[in-house]
């Protein structure tokens, strides 16, 4: 009796295993992303952070893309510059992370190849308790069943109503510069 | 005597700068791989309060050092995850003698709850040997 609840139980986890496999097959994943801003002055110290765990999630069958970034995984040079903005500007602690959600346009994953194509992407990126409409460009290429993905925007810190103090205002750039770097893997 | 005591006390002022400079200037990291760790836990009590929005209680987590053991699930470059609920980023590349099914103890920074893949981050984490 025992061995057939076993197998009764096996057959079904399969069975859902398999089913599930079937819908996920057009999600493409990436757990190590890389997302760098930068928003430097010239003269003074670069202003420049990496996060190179990413999280990113891509259907090619709807074109739908997602990504989470928390805000505690960007990296400065200097650990001072990550302390504060952490703890003045973003306030990581009651805002722990950075979500994109978007669509990029008109996506044919079967006319991806080894050479890079320019696909737009229009989505929201919600930050620091904001919300703001995005559109970029990114650059795409299928390599060995990876799809690649880079691509560049540009926010404002006030558009996420970051205050910058006065003391260091000509240190840090007005526009920042958010660039990324997918690698996605089938799921 | 008088010009010795100014030169004593410039002395002793110019090395205050550079220790004040040392400690909290320079900008320097911290070496996570050197502290030690403040919380101790397996991977589903690091998992849980974070799944569950225990705010108070994770808010004691993050930026901590945590020694987290648990079940290979993944291996992929430098990152393992642990059960499916710990993403750990190793400090180097992989040592040879991980694989997939082994139980092991890491130490890294708890980074926080990534609701997208459902997991809890871990980062500048190294491998510890086993007892």
């Amino acid at each position: 009796m025992k061995k057939h609840i076993v197998k009764i139980g096996l057959t079904l986890v399969l069975i859902f295993g398999t089913l599930q496999c079937g819908f996920a097959q057009t999600k493409y994943i990436d757990r190590n992303g890389v997302v760098q801003f930068e928003a430097s002055e010239k003269l003074f110290e670069e202003v420049k952070a990496t996060n190179k765990s990413v999280s990113a999630v891509l259907d090619v069958q709807t074109g739908q893309i997602a990504a989470l970034s928390l805000i505690k995984g960007f990296h400065f040079k200097n650990s001072l510059m990550e302390e504060h903005f952490n703890e003045n500007y973003i306030e990581s602690e009651k805002y722990p992370k950075a979500i994109f959600k978007g669509k990029l346009n008109d996506l044919d994953v079967t006319k991806l190849n080894q050479n890079w194509q320019e696909v737009g992407v229009d989505g929201k990126l919600q930050l620091h308790g904001k919300e703001k409409q995005i559109h970029l460009n990114v650059m795409l290429k299928m390599v060995n069943g990876l799809i690649l993905m880079k691509g560049s925007f540009i926010v404002a810190p006030s558009d996420f109503d970051i205050e910058i103090p006065k003391l260091v205002r000509n240190k840090i750039a007005k526009e920042v510069t958010v660039t990324l770097n997918f690698e996605f893997t089938k799921k | 005597m008088n010009k010795k005591r100014v030169f004593i006390s410039t002395i002793l002022l110019l090395l205050s700068l550079i220790a004040v400079y040392v400690f909290f200037l320079s900008g320097k990291h911290r070496v996570i791989a050197d502290e030690d760790a403040t919380i101790v836990l397996k991977s589903e009590e690091l998992y849980a309060p974070f799944k569950n929005n225990h705010s108070t209680l994770t808010a004691n987590y993050i930026d901590q050092v945590a020694q987290v053991s648990g079940l290979i699930t993944s291996i992929s470059k430098n990152t393992i995850e642990l059960d499916n609920i710990i993403q750990v980023d190793l400090n180097n590349d992989l040592k040879t003698n991980l694989e997939k099914g082994k139980i092991i103890t890491i130490k890294g920074r708890c980074v926080g709850y990534d609701d997208l893949f459902d997991v809890v981050k871990i980062d500048q984490a190294i491998v510890l040997p086993k007892e």
